[in-house]
């Protein structure tokens, strides 16, 4: 039997909860795998699984957080054979990929501002807290699957990796990232596909009632369809509610963000621009609000734009 | 000045939702278990500057186990924020998905965590495959609830968690009757599945007098506050005025409004512990001390409501007070059952709207309304009592959030359980020089007993349990818990 | 101290690339820190275009093109440039660059002189916001 072990970092539960759900095709790997450690589910303690020589597949879950996790992450993966990011926190940083942009300092002075009592004293090695960061910060993971969380879609891709990884001994093509290698669009049931899409404006969600079969680009309203990898087969679209961009960017290395800004320079107001010109054009636009948790809600932490602010920062060479 | 050691048992906790350990902290005078949570994820942060209409979707994904709690409580705070009382037919829509909500995480922890560790008492290795041993037609109808709520969540919602359809004054797609006929049969399955794991529990764990004899072991026992919400008595998931009782099941407080949660709880930050331990704010803090705790979760919402709607959950509340010698019902192990009617509760309440012509009819959003600067949603998780609470600016955008979640409120109640081994950690350490499998056992059970959902809790910071062997041993605790020294 | 601000400048060929021809032809001198990239239409440019030639050392991004309303040779490649740029200079900014940083110019064929001021005032502005990268001095 291979030895499979399920770790979490800085996690929600919606990856756990996503994997315990896949049913029988979870059944289908354990014919293959022993699961050596997976703590919602199994009850075997650290000590368990730092008894283990090897690992033969490592599911990371979440980001990373303090430095307790980051060395854990280090350490089980450089006993792991095949290393899987599970979930948009642990390939792309996720939400909480959001603080990038503020140390952890300032993120845990907003936290703590809010109590009405505190107790000075020591911190019983509570673990230091770290810059954020996506498990790939931390090693280049052979498997990446996004989605926050991710679907049956990418889940049943990843047991079936994971079952040829058991049958062939080696993975072809690394790092593979899962989900299919095309938009959202490419194949949303609400495209309109056979004309040119045109964005009317721009209005927040709660500005207009939303049509539930028409885009929601041409309803004004923002869906990052356009900029997102198709991992999910449009569960959000179906009940109404436009792509947030769990999915992360079409390829890996790719940037949700600028792609998206691109497509909304092609479709936004294209048949008054002459009319309108740069004044008016301005106006629309001004009414985009919040770029980085529009566009860059789950990938923040390995986006262009973050390594930008790094390298304005003086932290990339 | 004492010195004090320390031991990790528990690292980590299993079979809780996230990640948390157990410290033990040995001293001269004092020897106590302290359950520590672990991560850091800054939710609170990273709210603001965010467009307010779209936190629901944002805030959801503190956790991934109650996801659609998250989302409903901040909807119904930016409800309140865009100044918009959302259409009837919408209400029904976010209460039925609440109720699906509530029986699914309950389903999961009834039947993946509390029955093993409950009826595997006495052994080291109390989890589902271990069950799975034993009775292998138990656990099949479990793993078939897992597969029927995916089908029933994906029908109705999209995805099994962190989907969007809440926006202010309403969602953004309603049910049709066909798919609430689908929806309905599925429910019937898996209501079929849980009469099995009900007459399961209430053989081996009722009848059998297995849970009175645990019952009777005082580490179990919390006479703190219970907080929950309320709706004319009757228990209530959705919408309800907050009652908090004492210990003697005495009403303290029934506030109506919502928005002054804050009269009733307070947060302290303690610097060995990421998340805050909420108090009952008239109190005082006192770590550590029952008189300054708050329950929340199934056992609080029985202990606070006079009734439970729906002929069977009636029946269940009625003998289950009655097993436990009345109301309140301080022994965390009941909390077990108290899932159990609030399992069979959902069941009959989703039936309930189903039923309703109003959930096919009407508008699904009301767009109109004038926002206010600050917004408050309070609502009944699985774990308990939810609070979202943003301010923002006058373009709408978030300039301040603060959440309080049950399992937060709990850490402050879990750590005041602990307490209770004290006695045995004395003894046991001072003459074996650790812990026995017997405490270790008693502490997980109690743990789980609460079905932490650490991510929620740690929305602000975990702390995390995964590390080297301990190799800090010193420090110095005063007589209040508070930490002192450390080296 | 010699540090010499490093421009890209993605010039569209229609217009801002043979104004900047047209300045050679004239002698007319702009500032030499410039590298000229000629593309078929600013409609090309991908913001990705402008974040990578930060992330490979420049200092500032200038992009020239046709005049709005008429004068696209593709017709409204321009105002897709317009509307890129200005969402990426708000980008900018909520990440800490300076949206200065990237600038956006409308230089017919005829515009030689606007060409050289455009890019000696640019220069000029880069310098005065300093390296891109913090620690390149």
């Amino acid at each position: 039997m291979l030895k499979l072990a399920v770790i979490p970092g800085a996690i929600c539960g919606g990856c756990d909860v996503a994997l315990a759900s896949v049913g029988e095709k979870l059944l289908d790997v354990l014919k293959y795998y022993e699961i050596v450690y997976w703590p919602i589910a199994i009850d075997r303690k650290l000590s368990d699984l730092e008894a283990v020589e090897e690992i033969d597949a490592l599911i990371y879950m979440g980001g990373v957080s303090t430095s307790e996790e980051y060395e854990l992450a280090r350490k089980l993966s450089s006993k792991s054979r095949v290393k899987v990011a599970l979930g948009t926190c642990s390939v792309y940083g996720g939400i909480p990929g959001l603080n990038s942009l503020s140390s952890p300092l300032e993120v845990y002075k907003v936290n703590m501002g809010k109590s009405d009592h505190w107790i000075q004293g020591d911190s019983l090695g509570l673990p230091q807290l770290i810059p954020y960061m996506a498990y790939t910060d931390v090693v280049e993971p052979d498997i990446l699957a996004p989605g926050c969380p991710p679907s049956g879609k990418v889940l049943d891709q990843l047991l079936e990796q994971l079952i040829e990884y058991a049958v062939k001994g080696e993975i072809e093509h690394k790092p593979i990232l899962l989900g299919d290698p095309e938009s959202l669009c490419n194949k949303c049931p609400r495209n309109p596909k056979t004309t040119k899409i045109k964005m009317p404006g721009i209005y927040r969600l709660h500005e207009v009632e939303l049509d539930d079969k028409k885009c929601f680009l041409e309803q004004g309203i923002l869906c990052m369809g356009p900029a997102t990898r198709n991992i999910c087969d449009h569960s959000c679209i179906k009940t109404n509610y436009p792509c947030t961009g769990c999915g992360g960017p079409l390829e890996w290395g790719g940037d949700s963000g600028v792609s998206m800004i691109s497509s909304i320079g092609s479709i936004l107001l294209v048949d008054s621009e002459k009319s309108l010109l740069e004044p008016g054009l301005t106006r629309e636009i001004d009414k985009l609000r919040d770029y980085i948790g529009t566009f860059y809600r789950y990938t923040l932490r390995k986006s262009m734009l973050y390594k930008l602010r790094e390298l304005k920062k003086g932290g990339l060479k | 000045m004492s010195e004090y050691r320390l031991y990790r048992v528990l690292d980590p906790v299993t079979l809780v939702e996230g990640v948390a350990r157990v410290v033990i902290v040995t001293g001269d005078r004092d020897i106590r278990a302290v359950y520590q949570i672990m991560e850091f994820r800054g939710f609170e942060k990273l709210a603001i500057g965010r467009k307010m209409e779209e936190l629901p979707r944002i805030m959801s994904a503190i956790c991934g186990v109650c996801s659609w709690s998250h989302h409903l409580a901040s909807g119904k705070a930016i409800d309140v924020v865009f100044g918009r009382r959302p259409t009837p037919r919408s209400t029904l829509v976010r209460k039925l998905v609440n109720y699906i909500q509530v029986l699914d995480s309950h389903l999961l922890h009834f039947a993946f965590i509390g029955l093993p560790d409950v009826t595997l008492w006495g052994e080291m290795q109390r989890d589902i495959s271990k069950l799975l041993a034993k009775n292998p037609g138990l656990v099949e109808a479990a793993l078939k609830t897992r597969s029927l709520f995916k089908v029933l969540e994906k029908k109705l919602v999209g995805k099994i968690q962190h989907g969007g359809f809440v926006v202010p004054g309403g969602v953004t797609r309603g049910f049709n009757r066909d798919e609430i006929a689908e929806a309905e049969k599925i429910l019937g399955e898996i209501s079929d599945l849980t009469m099995k794991l009900h007459e399961f529990f209430k053989d081996r764990v009722v009848y059998s007098g297995l849970l009175r004899k645990l019952a009777e072991r005082g580490e179990f026992d919390l006479k703190a506050y219970n907080l929950g919400l309320v709706s004319g008595g009757d228990l209530e998931l959705y919408d309800g005025a907050l009652r908090l009782i004492d210990s003697k099941g005495r009403v303290v407080a029934e506030i109506a409004d919502n928005s002054k949660y804050s009269d009733l709880i307070g947060e302290a930050t303690v610097p060995w512990n990421y998340a805050t331990l909420p108090y009952y704010k008239q109190a005082g803090f006192k770590l550590f001390s029952e008189e300054s705790t708050i329950l929340v979760g199934p056992l609080a919402r029985i202990n606070v409501s006079s009734r439970v709607r729906g002929e069977k959950a009636s029946l269940e509340y009625g003998e289950l007070v009655e097993y436990a010698g009345g109301k309140p019902i301080s022994n965390l192990l009941y909390a077990h059952w108290a899932r159990l009617v609030e399992i069979i509760h959902c069941i009959e309440m989703m039936r309930e709207i189903m039923d309703k012509p109003e959930l096919y009819e009407g508008g699904l959003v009301n767009i109109t309304g004038s926002p206010v600067e600050r917004g408050i949603g309070v609502l009944e998780a699985p774990r308990g009592i939810l609070i979202h609470d943003y301010t923002g600016n006058g373009e709408l955008i978030a300039t301040s959030a603060r959440v309080i979640t049950p399992t937060t409120i709990n850490n402050m109640a879990i750590n005041t359980n602990l307490t209770k081994v004290s006695g045995r950690l004395v003894e046991e350490i001072r003459s074996k020089g650790e812990p026995s499998r017997e405490t270790i056992a008693i502490m997980e059970s109690m743990i789980r007993a609460y079905d932490p959902c650490n991510s929620c809790a740690t929305h602000v910071l975990r702390i995390n349990g995964h590390s080297q062997p301990v190799s800090f041993t010193l420090m110095v605790v005063s007589e209040e818990g508070e930490v002192l020294w450390w080296g | 101290m010699s540090w010499r601000p490093r421009i890209i400048a993605f010039f569209c060929k229609w217009c801002a690339g043979s104004a900047a021809e047209t300045a050679g032809v004239m002698r007319l001198r702009y500032d030499p820190n410039i590298v000229p990239i000629i593309v078929p239409c600013t409609g090309r440019i991908d913001p990705q275009l402008v974040v990578s030639a930060f992330l490979n050392g420049a200092d500032g991004v200038l992009i020239g093109g046709c005049h709005t309303p008429n004068d696209c040779h593709y017709s409204s490649g321009n105002f897709k440039a317009f509307k890129r740029v200005y969402m990426l200079r708000k980008m900018l900014a909520e990440v800490g660059v300076e949206p200065e940083r990237v600038r956006l110019e409308w230089i017919s064929a005829t515009e030689a002189p606007k060409l050289v001021r455009v890019v000696n005032e640019f220069v000029e502005e880069v310098r005065r916001l300093g390296p891109m990268g913090g620690s390149r001095a």
